[in-house]
């Protein structure tokens, strides 16, 4: 199963889509990500700060076609990957193509 | 700070006494009776709702005044407890008083929030002597509560949550007022304590937050809460939902459940 690939941040407390919506080769995120990962304008904890609380790690939202996929890459720069699957029935699927992305990240950046 | 976060306040503030303690929250003429952690009863001055016409609408037709009254009497000539005398008497059934008892309790626990009424310090009784089958937990007094003006919607969530929920899973359902969340179900032990359970509602609906910014057509989401468990949050038409699972197993049934159950609902 292929996805689309996101990286999801929140600036000024927006929440940011910086890459979504189209089918993205892993070298292509992996590329747009490295001047990203840099910067540390791109900060995960400012909207949980407004709004309680929370921990997204690992945040599965069901969407009607579509299940978005929320890891926390490193917590210490407060970064995540969103992922962008297509929807199906076996949630497992979805976890385990989410979690196969994520990991080809971590190790392209490692 | 508005009625229900005040009404959750004494909660806590039950919560936080040491789990043998027995006597009486002071709230200016208001009290609240509490034993071991749980509530026994409340009474508030002014309050809108009599003990008395609860205890007879327990009972189809109604009981007359004259026979509780009568029973009333009986019970403090001799010193009988007056719920063991009603009881006794065949006047209510062991539900309907417990009913009866925990819409006053909750009732009065309101008419202090509602009245801002201060906290003036506690008046321990000697022994417990209230029936355990009388008394409720707090998390269940904050029901109570929640449910308060939203008795159908709230009749409809737990309807929701007992269809849903499955194996290690426990639930809650809250609608969302000018007050923030409010609870008007749960299905299980969801948390320790009230501040517990808010804290994990809070975290659900924020969560839809953000999640509308990402795709405002997600009704469902499954996450991992203080790293501890497996979270599953969700909204329909009624309120919105949470769930907490002790496995992903269980959190993919529930997933699954909702799923189906939203396809009933749109055939």
């Amino acid at each position: 199963m292929t996805g689309h690939v996101g990286l999801a941040g929140v600036r000024d407390g927006a929440l940011l889509r910086v890459v979504s919506g189209e089918r993205t080769r892993l070298e292509t995120f992996a590329a747009l990500l490295a001047p990203l990962f840099a910067s540390r304008q791109v900060a995960w904890r400012t909207v949980f700060e407004r709004s309680g609380p929370a921990e997204l790690d690992d945040l599965m939202m069901f969407g009607p076609r579509e299940v978005h996929v929320v890891f926390r890459l490193d917590e210490g720069r407060d970064q995540a990957l969103m992922c962008i699957l297509p929807r199906d029935r076996n949630i497992g699927l979805m976890w385990q193509a989410a979690r196969g992305i994520r990991d080809e990240v971590v190790r392209a950046h490692a | 700070m508005r009625t229900y976060e005040r009404a959750l306040d004494i909660l806590a503030r039950v919560e936080s006494m040491p789990g043998d303690t027995t006597g009486a929250l002071c709230f200016g003429k208001a009290r609240v009776l509490v034993q071991g952690g749980a509530i026994c009863w409340a009474v508030a001055p002014g309050s809108p709702v009599r003990l008395t016409d609860l205890l007879r609408s327990q009972r189809h037709p109604p009981l007359s005044r004259d026979e509780l009254e009568a029973c009333y009497r009986r019970c403090r000539d001799s010193g009988q407890p007056v719920g063991e005398g009603l009881l006794a008497a065949g006047l209510v059934s062991a539900q309907g008083l417990r009913q009866a008892l925990f819409a006053h309790t909750t009732e009065g626990i309101a008419q202090i929030a509602q009245a801002e009424q201060t906290y003036e310090g506690f008046v321990p009784h000697q022994r417990a002597g209230y029936d355990a089958r009388f008394v409720f937990s707090t998390v269940e007094t904050m029901v109570g509560l929640g449910a308060r003006g939203h008795l159908a919607r709230a009749a409809l969530v737990h309807s929701t949550l007992a269809s849903v929920l499955g194996p290690d899973t426990v639930g809650a359902g809250f609608v969302i007022d000018a007050d923030g969340p409010r609870v008007v179900a749960t299905a299980g032990s969801v948390g320790r304590g009230v501040n517990q359970v808010m804290e994990l509602c809070r975290w659900a609906h924020s969560l839809f937050g953000v999640i509308g910014f990402v795709d405002d057509q997600t009704r469902v989401a499954q996450g991992v809460w203080n790293r501890e468990c497996a979270v599953v949050t969700w909204w329909d038409a009624s309120a919105h939902y949470v769930a907490r699972c002790d496995t992903r197993a269980a959190a993919t049934l529930l997933l699954s459940r909702i799923e189906r159950r939203e396809e009933e609902l749109a055939a």
